[in-house]
């Protein structure tokens, strides 16, 4: 058993934890859900020896742990799958299993030791034959095995915590990565997991916590939770537009569909259509979105979606088949190039493609504004601010303050940030392009996105095109959906077939 | 990426203010100490001097801290600023060309070379480093196959362009300072100021946000190669010679050393044109300093190389509680008397360890 027992941490005058007690019993899941800033981070720090805690205990099996530093913990027997994964690309498998931690003969490595013992260790977990290859050639479900193979090879840990491990990886090798989880549970470790997507839970976990403001809201085993309890403990009562789209992510947009469809018909001409697309792994897309239409594109991490935005976003060239926008032929040269046709892309992988992490909340908001505010090119900070003000409640940025650092930002701010860029010159804009938009971010921010895409949508008459490996959120957003599998559209669902096994079920044909 | 909780600490914010501005102190207990240490140095001569060794050196630390805020390097600048002395001294000395349309010419060639620069680097993406090394070498080679001997005699007029004063100020200080308010428009209040700090921080997100991620950097390029062409025409006119085997030798790194220096990172992304003026300030009070307590020039060589990796200690302190350099901190202390909303902790952002240099 593992028992964290009133654990307090404040930063500055933040309190980061606020007393939380956890029991992790030994051979179980135990899924831990909350905002991004309710102190999941903190208490994984914690866990990890990344951090001490201001007051508080942790306990295996009744003995006092002293988490000082990471290595104290992997000594303890906690052993850490952070959302990042600590692998070196070019080296093999077993080369990143034993690294920092080789098998020697004095100054000179056992390769051969290396190779069988990671090999034994990955067969455990169900990957035969991959020792030898490089872990930059694996796909990212199998990377995340070998971090976990990693971590028992060095450790035989008692407790392992899982960050956010499926949020890169395809339906399939979330289903292996929890049979693996599974066996390890069966193996007696206490294992927890970090999550924000809640079919998961009910798959994997076998007791929920929830943190809020650095305070357990809800702890229960899963058998006996409801998934709406769920939501509720993680933003019961928002003040903003959040009540009443968390209600939606769960219901499903049923009333939304019927008014899309209305203006969708009245708008012809401001859409997008692709024409046997090919390159960059595409194999003869055709799709289509209408002018004030939100369109899904459902397909495994890798499937082709993301190229087919970038492609679209002018960011990707060489591909040949036909686009046009608006009744017009549209090959974009460039982002810049696509921009001014009235093309915007918000990209996945927010950190490396998206945000200025350095940079304030307005720099970031008004990159491309920015040039448009300023006079005989000179910027006009009163005007920057007005627009920013504008967006900035618009989008309901937390904290509203200009000058705040982006990088320092929840990833829900950071992606509304990154959001607001294009809503700020929305007047220029046509189509709106987003891919994964909500890869890492809490419930309540998840549906605030959500409502904006759809004012842009319906009150904008936008084309909206997003691709996302999240069958939930396709079901939640779009109004209709295309299915992506290998470059290729294997089915369209319409308005009244969208489902989660619908699009499961053409994916997987 | 290790990013700090917002501090509310008074003790280390004012420490913070303190390293972020140690260059700003630096300069001014230098000038202090050199003041009590030399009769010589508090002279009208003399601050007329340091501002003329330091004219130079600013017209192209101008460009150059643009260039390296959007992850750039210009290692040539030694070499390009040896083409363009002796460009103009050669279009005078041999042709007997008007100086002015000399000096032209020569910035042209600079902005030439700089637009060759800028196409291998900005647009197809070679290394700067190592693009530009070549160019530091093959140019220094061009300015002798150019002028074989040294040109010298050049007309009255295009001399006073280098040793001349204006209202009692040395002539080039007008282009010293002239390029750094010019580069301070550009930077803080044009739009693409902030792209060119965009480019630094995340290219791949400025492209995909629509910045001119392969214009602006060729464009600097090319403004750096003039500047630094039209920096040889000044040193050749104060030097009346234009001797292409040495002139401009080893600028490149005192010129990078004076960015550097300033606070902004190698890395791009972070740093002011402010500081970038105080690191040239800083060399060139301690070169003359030194100069006039007559210490050697090895000794001098030795102290301009410590303030460097003095400076690379303070910045990574500064760093690490996420203040920002130079003045920034100090501006910041002062702000931060009034009520400014905490920045929430951000969950994905790790809080930087406890071994923090002066988080505690």
């Amino acid at each position: 058993m593992l028992q964290v027992s009133n654990a307090m941490k404040r930063y500055g005058g933040v309190q980061a934890l606020g007393g939380v007690t956890l029991d992790v019993a030994e051979g179980t899941v135990h899924a831990l859900l909350g905002h991004n800033g309710a102190g999941k981070s903190t208490l994984i720090r914690a866990l990890s020896g990344a951090t001490t805690l201001d007051e508080g205990r942790i306990e295996l099996d009744g003995d006092v742990l002293q988490l000082e530093s990471p290595r104290s913990a992997i000594a303890a027997g906690i052993a850490t799958i952070h959302q990042n994964l600590s692998l070196v690309g070019a080296l093999t498998v077993a080369e990143n299993i034993f690294l920092g931690n080789e098998k020697r003969r004095g100054l000179f490595v056992r390769r051969g030791q290396q190779r069988d013992q990671a090999a034994e260790t990955l067969s455990q977990l169900g990957l035969d034959g991959i020792h030898n290859r490089r872990v930059a050639t694996l796909s990212m479900g199998t990377q995340q095995l070998v971090e976990i193979a990693k971590a028992l090879e060095r450790h035989s840990p008692r407790v392992l915590i899982l960050d956010e491990p499926t949020a890169a990886l395809t339906h399939g090798e979330v289903e292996k990565l929890f049979e693996q989880v599974a066996a390890l549970r069966a193996r007696g470790l206490h294992i927890i997991y970090v999550t924000h997507r809640l079919a998961e839970i009910e798959q994997i976990a076998d007791h929920v916590t929830v943190l809020k403001n650095g305070e357990v809201v809800l702890s229960q085993p899963t058998a006996n939770l409801h998934r709406d309890d769920v939501f509720r403990a993680i933003a019961p009562g928002r003040s903003t537009s959040g009540g009443a789209g968390v209600a939606h992510a769960v219901n499903g947009p049923a009333e939304a569909h019927s008014a899309a469809a209305s203006q969708a018909g009245a708008r012809p001409s401001g859409g997008l259509e692709v024409r046997r697309l090919d390159g960059h792994g595409l194999r003869g897309v055709d799709l289509q979105v209408k002018a004030g239409e939100i369109v899904g594109l459902y397909g495994p991490l890798g499937s082709g979606g993301s190229a087919i935005l970038d492609i679209l976003a002018g960011a990707r060239r060489n591909w040949a088949g036909e686009i046009a926008l608006g009744g017009n032929v549209y090959a974009p040269r460039s982002p810049s190039d696509a921009l001014r046709k009235g093309v915007a892309l918000v990209p996945s992988d927010r950190r490396s493609r998206a945000l200025f992490a350095g940079m304030t909340m307005s720099e970031n908001v008004l990159i491309a504004k920015a040039q448009r505010v300023s006079r005989a090119w000179l910027r006009s900070t009163r005007r920057e601010r007005q627009a920013f003000d504008r967006v900035a409640a618009d989008v309901n940025l937390i904290p509203r303050d200009p000058r705040a650092v982006a990088g320092l930002l929840s990833g829900g701010n950071q992606q509304k940030c990154v959001l607001a860029r294009w809503l700020v010159i929305s007047e220029e804009l046509r189509v709106l392009l987003l891919d994964e938009p909500t890869q890492g971010i809490d419930v309540g921010a998840r549906a605030e996105i959500y409502s904006l895409l759809r004012r842009a949508a319906r009150d904008e008459g936008m084309a909206v095109l997003v691709n996302s490996s999240d069958v939930e959120e396709v079901v939640a957003i779009a109004d209709r959906a295309y299915v992506i599998v290998d470059g290729a559209i294997t089915g369209t669902v319409a308005a009244a077939d969208l489902t989660e096994a619908q699009l499961l079920n053409l994916a997987n044909q | 990426m290790n990013r700090p909780a917002p501090a509310t600490r008074g003790r280390s914010k004012l420490l913070s203010a303190l390293v972020g501005s140690a260059l700003l102190i630096g300069v001014v207990v230098m000038l202090i100490g050199f003041s009590v240490a030399s009769p010589l140095f508090l002279t009208p001569n003399n601050l007329r001097q340091i501002l003329l060794e330091g004219s130079v050196l600013a017209l192209v630390a101008a460009p150059l801290t643009i260039l390296v805020l959007m992850g750039m390097i210009d290692l040539s600048v030694g070499s390009m600023l040896g083409v363009g002395g002796v460009v103009a001294g050669e279009l005078m000395v041999r042709f007997h060309v008007n100086p002015l349309l000399a000096v032209l010419v020569a910035v042209a060639v600079g902005v030439l070379i700089g637009l060759a620069n800028g196409t291998l680097v900005g647009f197809l993406r070679w290394s700067p480093i190592v693009v530009t090394l070549g160019m530091l070498t093959a140019l220094r080679g061009v300015a002798q196959v150019i002028a074989p001997q040294t040109p010298n005699g050049f007309p009255a007029g295009f001399g006073s362009l280098g040793a001349g004063y204006v209202l009692g100020i040395p002539a080039p200080l007008f282009f010293g300072a002239g390029a750094f308010v010019v580069a301070a428009v550009f930077l803080y209040r044009t739009p693409w100021g902030r792209h060119a700090y965009a480019i630094g921080v995340n290219r791949e997100a400025a492209f995909l946000s629509g910045v001119a991620v392969r214009r602006l950097p060729m464009i600097a390029f090319a403004v750096t190669g003039g500047a630094a062409a039209l920096g040889g025409v000044l040193d050749a006119a104060r030097l009346d010679a234009a001797p292409g085997g040495t002139l401009g030798v080893g600028f490149e790194l005192t010129v990078l050393t004076a960015v550097l220096l300033g606070g902004v990172a190698f890395e791009g992304g972070r740093g002011t044109l402010f500081g970038a003026v105080l690191g040239v300030l800083f060399l060139v009070i301690l070169q003359n300093g030194l100069t006039l307590l007559n210490v050697q020039n090895y000794y001098q060589d030795i102290a301009n190389g410590l303030a460097l990796v003095v400076a690379a200690a303070l910045n990574f302190a500064a760093e690490r509680q996420g203040t920002a350099g130079g003045l920034t901190a100090l501006l910041d202390l002062v702000r931060d008397r009034q009520v400014r909303p905490a920045a929430p902790q951000a969950e994905n952002t790790p809080i930087p360890a406890e071994d923090g240099l002066v988080t505690k």
